[in-house]
C-alpha cells in the first residue's frame, strides 16, 4: 500500500506520526488566529506523514524538493477559488517551509487536492478578520 | 516616521494592530510543532502590521505582491545559512506563500526578513525539531 493509500485522512496523518491531534492543537481556539495555528499544525503533520519522516536536505544540490503553488483567485472574480495550481521543483531556495515541502510531485499533488481545505485556512486570509478587525478590507 | 521605524520588534508589531499575543498564540508551546506555529502567527502579525493593515487582494490582477525567497543552506553545507535570498520575487494571482505572509512593498518585505530572520526561521525550518520526526 502506498503512502498515498495510506494517508486519506488527517487522523490518518497523525497516527502515522504518532501524535494525537487534540493534544498538538489548540482544540477550542478562540479566534481566526487560532484556526490559523490549528490548520497550520494540520499540514506540517500532514507533510511530515506523507514524507514518511523525511525531511529535506538543502545541502544536497541533486535532492528534488517540491513545493504546491496555490490559485488565490476566487470565483467571483473570473478565478478558479483556492485550489491547487501546480507543484514547482527547487533547489537550495524555498518560498515555503521545509516543514511543508515534498520529495514526489504525485505525493505533494495528493496533499494539494486531496487536503485543499487543510491549507485553506492558513493560506487565505480569514473571512471574519481578526479578534480587533483591525484589516482594512 | 516610516512604517519600519515603527516595527522594531515582535511585540512593536502586536502593540501596533492592538493585539494581544497571548490570545494568539500557544502560551506555553510544548513541542517544535506549537513553536513553529506561534512563529506563523508571528510572522502573520508582522506582515499585517508592516503593510500598515492592508490586506492583498489576489482578484487584482494589477496588485503586485511581493513573497520572500529564501536560501536554506546551512553553514555547514556551505551556504549563507538560512536567510533572505534574491530570488524574492513578485507574484499576483497564484501563490506557494500565504497571503497572510505576502508584501506590497520590496523594501518592506527585506526588511522583514533581514529583521526578524529568527521569526521565519522557526517555522521555516526544521530547527529544534523534536516531536515531528523523532515519533513515528
Amino acid at each position: 500500500m502506498s503512502i498515498i493509500d495510506k494517508i486519506q485522512t488527517i487522523t490518518d496523518a497523525y497516527t502515522a506520526r504518532g501524535l494525537k491531534r487534540e493534544e498538538t492543537i489548540i482544540v477550542e481556539p478562540k479566534n481566526e488566529f487560532q484556526e490559523i495555528a490549528n490548520s497550520f499544525i494540520d499540514a506540517l503533520v500532514l507533510t511530515a506523514a506523507l514524507n514518511e519522516g523525511r525531511e529535506p536536505n538543502y545541502a544536497d544540490p541533486k535532492e528534488e524538493r517540491v513545493s504546491i503553488w496555490w490559485y488565490l483567485r476566487s470565483v467571483a472574480a473570473g478565478g478558479p477559488g483556492f485550489s491547487y495550481h501546480d507543484c514547482v521543483y527547487a533547489t537550495s531556495y524555498s518560498f515555503v517551509s521545509a516543514r511543508l515541502v515534498f520529495f514526489d510531485w504525485k505525493v505533494a499533488k495528493h496533499a494539494a487536492t486531496k487536503f485543499s481545505e487543510v491549507y485553506k485556512p492558513f493560506m487565505t486570509f480569514p473571512d471574519k478578520p481578526t479578534v480587533n478587525n483591525f484589516l482594512i478590507k | 516616521m516610516s512604517i519600519t521605524d515603527k516595527i522594531q520588534t515582535v511585540t512593536d508589531a502586536y502593540t501596533y494592530l492592538g493585539v494581544d499575543r497571548s490570545e494568539m498564540t500557544f502560551p506555553e508551546p510544548k513541542n517544535d510543532i506549537q513553536r513553529a506555529a506561534n512563529a506563523f502567527v508571528d510572522a502573520t502579525i508582522l506582515t499585517a502590521a508592516l503593510n500598515e493593515r492592508r490586506e492583498p487582494d489576489f482578484d487584482d490582477l494589477n496588485e503586485s505582491k511581493c513573497i520572500i525567497g529564501w536560501d536554506m543552506r546551512s553553514e555547514a553545507s556551505g551556504g549563507p545559512g538560512f536567510s533572505y535570498d534574491v530570488s524574492t520575487t513578485f507574484v499576483r494571482s497564484v501563490s506557494p506563500v500565504a497571503a497572510c505572509l505576502v508584501f506590497f512593498k520590496l523594501e518592506v518585505a527585506i526588511y522583514a526578513a533581514s529583521k526578524f530572520t529568527e521569526v521565519y526561521k522557526t517555522f521555516m525550518t526544521f530547527q529544534a525539531s523534536i516531536a515531528l520526526h523523532t515519533i513515528g
